[in-house]
């Protein structure tokens, strides 16, 4: 007796789920763009992506969509963990999803795009910048890749200064990957002297014998391969030390001058150079518009994350645009399909991240500036 | 010379283990038990100190003495409420309440912080010129401070009539109860005074490492763990020499550019050795049983 009706129930639930995977893609009357990033944890980048691509889809939403039909977003928390991002697409699949901003960080996104590629679900990332994440056809990217920051930084540097050093973190794909392009440049060429040092995930918070070093080999020009939190903790070292060299860092310094400014210590980053796309001052008029529409909707200033987050979506709604997409229940296969055609076919998007097109690897083609903290 | 820069940082962070391995000597010696969420009560320092010196004014010294109210009061607390109910029980089951206690209190700075890490700048410092060497001056101020504290403890425990029954206590309980020491005072005691050492402890480590985060005090505690072990758990000096030694050790296995990335296996490996070799550190006394 009591067999037969736990067998029972377990076939009434296995329906019960057949039938909500199979209803969640026609249920909807909007598109459907989903994506994950880390919304809690040690880092947080998935929040300004939330908020910029939550902007677009409301600024595409209040023109009346496309070809009268809405869009709907949702991102999930994977608290940058590639398990989580797993979990999360899967998730979002089952609830319809047909096109993404796949995950804010590498390791995730390298995982999300596993998945994507068995559905081929278009996706472009904002922000998860190894080449890794993006190899198959249907992944594509807003943000450079770190091999190209490593060309960036040995660009600006190689005729300035002859004594080198760089710091980065060994356990890090975003901040190994810049570092190796960047060292193999800086091999090449036998006039710059390279010193390195590195750190890892369990070290990241103890600098001093890393500026011991540096400040020993003598360098006139440090490069930072890393995110905000360790480049404080490095210049306010190298300060202790009485070190001053002249700092360059990778797109993940953005936002250092505002953490900096927590502590009052606004003159302790002064000078410091960055690559980044994304200049928020910029007078140009796409920039500012976006500027001003995140500062009256959120009452802060948007970061490259943010600038990402709103350009991934657009450029999904207007490769949709332009392939004339009209079916609402339209599959995820056959979006991706129309998506990557005008993609390919040499689509420029100009957005806050500025102008770019894509290759065929799905890679930005797009122009990188220095910003310097003034 | 770098290696005299290197020597002095070891010091400066070895010290900041060793007032926290001395919280964890004492309460494992008075109340044998290891207190997991002292960790935790460092942070709650550091955090109180971050409040102080934004919301209240900007004074150092202030900050120190706001945290250490705080970490006194919170370090009762948690023995008042967590351990002392389990005085008989197994020593495992005050180990997991412990764990149990440090996760808790992690998970309450989050919510009411943020996890985000959140710097903070407590004291602005030149660094000191010494011919062509130039020293951290934050090392300096870490180092001088830790050994007035440490001497300031051990003429405590051997000078006072307090100390000295904290001393009674933890050499044998029993008796002590008999010569009329109020056993659950002293416990009490013992962890305010280790919770207050943890709070200068927490600012200090901030002067050194200034980021405020939920998770920041678990490594340090951890890392003060092996120092106490590698001290002999139980005493005192042993505790501050366990401190400086690993603190020393650490600094060195980080300057050298191929070790680096195994400093952390480094540290926590010699608690292995320890523990193979001689189970009572340096200073531990051997206990021998009569049978």
């Amino acid at each position: 007796m009591k067999k037969s009706l736990s067998f029972a129930a377990a076939m009434l639930c296995g329906a019960l789920a057949f039938s909500q995977a199979a209803c969640a893609s026609s249920a909807s009357d909007k598109f459907f763009i989903g994506g994950t990033g880390p919304l809690t944890g040690n880092v947080l980048y998935g929040v300004p992506v939330k908020k910029g691509a939550e902007l677009a889809i409301e600024q595409i939403n209040a023109q009346g969509g496309l070809n009268g039909i809405k869009f709907q977003f949702e991102m999930l928390d994977d608290e940058a963990a590639a398990d989580k991002a797993k979990t999360g697409y899967n998730t979002l699949y089952s609830k319809g999803m047909q096109a993404s901003i796949g995950s804010v960080t590498t390791a995730s996104c390298i995982a999300f795009a596993a998945e994507a590629e068995v559905d081929n679900m278009f996706f472009i990332t904002p922000s998860a910048s190894s080449p890794k994440a993006i190899e198959a056809s249907n992944a594509y990217r807003i943000c450079f890749g770190d091999p190209d920051q490593g060309d960036y930084a040995y660009d600006y540097l190689k005729d300035k200064y002859t004594k080198i050093g760089v710091i980065y973190q060994s356990d890090d794909t975003y901040s190994s990957g810049v570092f190796k392009k960047f060292k193999e440049n800086v091999d090449a060429n036998p006039a710059i002297a390279l010193t390195e040092a590195s750190y890892t995930s369990s070290t990241k918070t103890n600098f001093s014998s890393q500026i011991t070093q540096l400040k020993a080999a003598g360098a006139e020009a440090v490069f930072l391969s890393m995110y905000v939190e360790q480049a404080y903790l490095i210049v306010k070292e190298a300060k202790a030390q009485s070190f001053k060299p002249a700092f360059l860092g990778t797109d993940g310094l953005d936002g250092l001058a505002s953490f900096a400014a927590e502590s009052g210590e606004e003159d302790l980053v002064k000078g410091i150079k960055y690559i980044t796309p994304f200049d928020v001052t910029s007078t140009d008029s796409t920039i500012s518009a976006f500027v001003a529409a995140y500062k009256a909707k959120y009452n802060e200033v948007p970061d490259q994350f943010a600038a990402d987050g709103y350009d991934a979506v657009m450029v999904i709604y207007n490769a949709m645009k332009t392939a004339n997409v009209t079916d609402v229940d339209i599959k995820p296969s056959d979006l991706c399909a129309k998506i990557t055609e005008v993609l390919q076919g040499g689509m420029s998007y100009k957005g806050a991240t500025g102008t770019m097109t894509w290759n065929k690897n799905g890679e930005p083609v797009k122009t990188a500036l220095i910003y310097e903290i003034k | 010379m770098t290696y005299l820069a290197t020597l002095i940082n070891g010091l400066s962070l070895g010290s900041v283990y060793a007032l926290i391995a001395l919280g964890y000597t004492m309460v494992y010696g008075i109340a044998k038990m290891l207190n997991f969420a002292h960790g935790e009560i460092i942070m709650a320092g550091a955090y109180a100190a971050l409040v102080t010196v934004t919301k209240i004014t900007d004074s150092f010294l202030l900050a120190i003495l706001v945290a250490a109210v705080v970490c006194v009061l919170l370090g009762v607390t948690v023995e008042k409420i967590a351990y002392r109910p389990l005085r008989g029980a197994s020593p495992l089951a005050v180990l997991i309440t412990a764990i149990g206690v440090s996760y808790f209190l992690q998970s309450l700075a989050q919510i009411i912080f943020g996890s985000k890490p959140i710097s903070v700048n407590l004291l602005e410092l030149n660094p000191i010129k010494i011919g062509t060497l130039t020293i951290k001056a934050e090392a300096l101020i870490t180092l001088g401070v830790s050994a007035v504290c440490m001497t300031a403890l051990t003429c405590f425990v051997s000078g006072t009539k307090t100390g000295r029954s904290m001393l009674a206590v933890s050499e044998d309980r029993a008796a002590a109860e008999l010569m009329g020491v109020d056993v659950e005072k002293t416990i009490t005691l013992t962890f305010a005074i280790g919770s207050a050492l943890a709070a200068v402890a927490g600012v200090f480590y901030l002067l050194q490492i200034p980021l405020v985060q939920p998770t920041m005090g678990a490594m340090p505690g951890i890392k003060a763990f092996v120092a106490a072990v590698l001290g002999g758990i139980g005493s005192i000096p042993g505790a501050m020499l366990g401190g400086i030694l690993l603190g020393v050790t650490e600094q060195f296995a980080q300057s050298s550019p191929a070790i680096a990335p195994y400093s952390d296996a480094i540290v926590f490996s010699i608690l292995i050795v320890v523990l193979l070799l001689r189970p009572t550190g340096f200073f531990g006394k051997k206990r021998i049983e009569k049978v």
